[in-house]
């Protein structure tokens, strides 16, 4: 298997048979151009980043209609920064990283034109925070041993950035991405790439909250034998926020694990668009890979759109997923209410009690707040 | 079994499946597609001009369209080398007696005049372009059940057929339903009065004999209040060695409180793409029920869809497919739910097997109006050996917060125990396979008249021996 391919979102082949991947529609705006290029000071990295901008200038920016993304005005560009520690090594990483994501263009426009982002080795247990990511953010995590604990917080009012990580042999990762909308107008394009190798373990939660459109592609190529790996996105939509999210594991070898388990509360006009795709090739025999998605709906002009999607080439595996939408359950308002608690104050607590864990786990980094002040905002 | 016995064991099983018809046309228009063609068929039909207009306009569209940008490839698929219309040589007829002798033998060998003997209320059967045989019991025709084809009800029914035909699949939908407007040929209409309960199920049958040849066959059935209906649909062709297509295109109103319930057993053969369109419309309290069987083609790409537009109206859609060598199916259901208190459900069920490729592709949709709504859909893919493929891609949108849905799919295997257990009771592994794979696909054949589910069983046993060896 030569993993220095672009990593796709859709295999849409078996044998000599092909599927027609959906054509990609596109939209006209300014761009940037070759002159908008700021240096590194690192050669290594300025010539990878060229050959990056000399693929990014072949596309338009596409248009999404399921997530309204039909105009986009670029802000200028910032001096550069992100990968400029990288070595021949980190160099090699990268290269070996290399995906399609939400859309092509928006990881390439994160490799070129980033103006936060680092390039991290871990090779100890470690905890690192980060609440200062700029408009265009591009970071590189090699794992090599021990546990790395990582949270993000991103909120910025435009944001698009890349996050790519390798997770050796018999290392931890747990990442927490905190997306925290600004303002109603805010864009965030998130692009997530999880490598991992045998006996790794990867645990993930991703919180979605606010802003105006959200989409984030998370995705985890799992070439690699009894690597675990479980990831709980977790979404809260209010207003007319659209929050539209993809989540990829590919399976190649045998005995791995996989999980998505995505849940959510919406209110307003708010919308979520799950995709979930859990791809199975030939070889990973006794993969078992799990997928579900469940929204709780609290107004009603609340949206769910769910594509939960199984790709199945391997017949010894389990591979099942699940969705549902539906309103907050009536049995559980109804037992709450036998035991005192008033109608209203019975549906706030259900609601809170679907990022009861994420809040937990957020304690550790006096973050539970983050989650806290959101539900506030949007139950009052 | 050495291998030339095997190899003679499995030639003698095809011929005894396979049907040929070795009869000359009286017309067979050349390839291509072209305004000068449309005008042909349309004069073969002595159609009124309302109806000619309809293709002429239906081609322009087409010529505009673009390929729908997802399904199968259809690289292979060259339209311009299409024949559109094969006219057999054979006048339309209510009696098996003046069907030429050899179409006859061909239906006779699929056991649809027996069947229509024992328990069916009426039997439709075409041969390439036309329909060449239909006929209902007396009982039904003075009822009022109107069930011809579709050239007769054109003329003989015009404003019923021009209130229904393609109204729910416009041209403008997609390529091939314009292609469809433009050269449909053959097919059904039917339409059961106010309360009329049909007691056994009306059939027709669609067999196909020109090599290189398109089937464009058009169904129009409206059930009207109250009414109870159950249609079969069978389709069979030899295989060729060049491309065959088959656009047909179905449209069912079930009207008020009616039910209907749509069959389909396809069973074409390898060479073939069968591209089709289905879409049913349900008014207040109506029940729509699609059961489809998918055995055949090349490549397929179908998915019966209901409009759930009267409130407490119901769809039901049970289906099985089966990719075999070199099949690629890409099925799956559609529902829209727009009517309050609108229920539905979507049972799914492929098998895939000797590197076939079955793919499911699904849209529920729940629309702001229809509150209190409830749907359900559930996939299960059995994959048999480890060559082949499943895949599952369902959208589920939904735009109220009044209703409950949900949906699940598991993709798995036969496992070895199951297999191990029956074979310690005397069965072969083929055998064993074929009894798993009987019990996997029960909800479609349950639904299925006893003589159609014993036919499936046999069907289920050629495949499995086939593609296991």
């Amino acid at each position: 298997m030569n993993t220095t391919k672009i990593e796709k979102t859709l295999r849409l082949e078996h044998q000599n048979l092909r599927g027609i991947v959906p054509q990609r529609k596109t939209i006209d705006t300014e761009d940037y151009k070759v002159d908008d290029f700021k240096p590194s000071g690192n050669n290594l990295l300025d010539e990878w980043r060229i050959r990056r901008l000399s693929e990014y200038l072949t596309y338009k920016f596409p248009m999404w209609k399921r997530t309204g993304l039909k105009s986009l005005s670029l802000p200028n560009v910032l001096p550069y920064k992100g990968l400029e520690a990288l070595d021949i090594d980190g160099l090699n990483l990268l290269e070996t990283l290399d995906f399609e994501g939400t859309d092509r263009k928006f990881v390439l426009l994160a490799d070129v034109f980033s103006s936060s982002g680092e390039y991290i080795v871990v090779e100890n247990d470690t905890t690192i925070v980060v609440n200062d990511v700029s408009q265009f953010d591009n970071t590189l995590i090699d794992i090599r041993n021990g546990e790395l604990n990582f949270v993000r917080i991103v909120e910025n009012p435009f944001f698009i950035g890349n996050l790519r990580i390798k997770v050796r042999r018999n290392a931890k990762l747990n990442l927490y991405n905190l997306y925290l909308g600004t303002s109603k107008d805010d864009l965030l394009i998130s692009n997530v790439f999880i490598d991992v190798e045998n006996d790794s373990k990867t645990i993930v939660k991703d919180f979605y909250f606010g802003g105006k459109i959200n989409v984030g592609y998370f995705g985890m190529r799992v070439n690699a034998e009894n690597a675990y790996a479980d990831i709980r996105p977790y979404y809260l939509g209010n207003e007319k926020t659209v929050i539209d999210i993809l989540y990829l594991m590919r399976f190649y070898k045998p005995n791995s694990y996989g999980n998505v388990d995505a849940k959510g509360v919406l209110t307003d006009e708010a919308k979520v668009v799950f995709r979930g795709i859990m791809d199975i090739l030939s070889g990973a025999k006794e993969a078992e890979a799990h997928q579900s998605n469940h929204a709780t709906l609290i107004s009603l002009k609340a949206k769910v759109e769910a594509i939960p999607s199984l790709m199945v080439d391997e017949n010894d595996v389990v591979a099942s997923h699940a969705a549902s939408s539906a309103p907050i359950d009536e049995n559980m308002v109804f037992y709450l209410m036998s035991r005192g608690i008033p109608k209203e104050d019975a549906q706030k607590m259900i609601v809170r009690g679907v990022f009861e864990t994420l809040k937990d786990e957020l304690k550790r980094y006096n973050l539970e707040g983050v989650v806290e002040h959101a539900l506030d905002s949007v139950l009052g | 079994m050495s291998d030339l016995h095997e190899l003679l064991y499995e030639l003698k099983k095809r011929e005894d499946f396979e049907i040929r018809v070795n009869v000359q046309p009286a017309i067979k228009l050349p390839a291509g597609l072209n305004k000068k063609l449309i005008y042909e068929i349309s004069e073969a039909k002595n159609e009124p001009a309302w109806m000619t207009e309809h293709r002429l306009k239906s081609f322009e569209i087409f010529e505009k369209w673009h390929e729908p940008d997802w399904g199968v490839s259809r690289e292979e698929l060259d339209l311009s080398k299409i024949v559109p219309y094969v006219k057999p040589n054979a006048k339309k007829t209510t009696t098996w007696e003046e069907v030429p002798e050899e179409i006859k033998q061909a239906f006779d060998k699929l056991g649809i005049p027996e069947a229509e003997r024992k328990y069916l209320a009426g039997v439709g059967a075409q041969f390439d372009s036309e329909m060449i045989y239909k006929n209902i019991k007396e009982e039904l025709k003075k009822l009022g059940v109107i069930f011809t084809d579709i050239e007769t009800a054109v003329r003989e029914y015009s404003d019923l057929v021009k209130e229904h035909f393609m109204k729910l699949v416009p041209p403008t939908d997609n390529k091939y339903a314009a292609l469809h407007g433009a050269l449909w040929s053959g097919g059904t209409f039917l339409y059961v009065p106010k309360g009329v309960k049909v007691p056994l199920p009306l059939q027709s049958y669609f067999l196909f004999g020109n090599p290189g040849g398109g089937q464009f066959e058009h169904t129009v059935i409206i059930a009207d209040e109250g009414s109870e209906v159950t249609y079969i649909e069978g389709c069979t062709a030899p295989r060729y060695d060049v491309v065959n297509l088959h656009v047909g295109t179905v449209e069912v109103y079930v009207k008020k409180g009616a039910k209907m319930k749509y069959l389909t057993m396809q069973n074409w053969s390898k060479n073939m793409f069968n591209l089709e369109i289905k879409r049913a419309i349900a008014e207040d309290d109506a029940v729509m029920t699609w059961v489809s069987g998918s055995f055949g083609s090349y490549k397929t790409m179908v998915y019966p869809a209901t409009i759930l537009k009267g409130n407490n109206s119901v769809s039901e859609n049970i289906s099985i497919s089966f990719a075999g060598p070199g099949q690629h199916i890409d099925t799956g259901s559609k529902v829209i739910h727009i009517g309050k208190n609108t229920r539905s459900t979507v049972d799914a069920r492929s098998i895939s097997i000797g590197g076939g490729w079955s793919f499911y592709r699904g849209l529920l949709k729940i629309m702001e109006s229809a509150k209190g709504s409830k749907a359900s859909v559930s996939c299960t893919g059995l994959m048999i050996d480890n060559k082949s493929k499943s895949d599952t891609v369902p959208i589920i949108e939904v735009y109220n917060t009044d209703s409950d849905v949900g949906h699940e799919a598991k993709i798995g295997r036969i496992k070895d125990e199951q297999i191990f257990y029956l074979m310690s009771r005397g069965l072969s592994e083929s055998e064993a396979k074929g009894l798993i794979v009987k019990g996997f696909i029960q909800p479609v054949v349950q639904e299925l008249p006893f003589e159609y589910a014993i036919e499936l069983n046999r069907l289920v046993d050629m495949e499995i021996e086939s593609s296991i060896g």
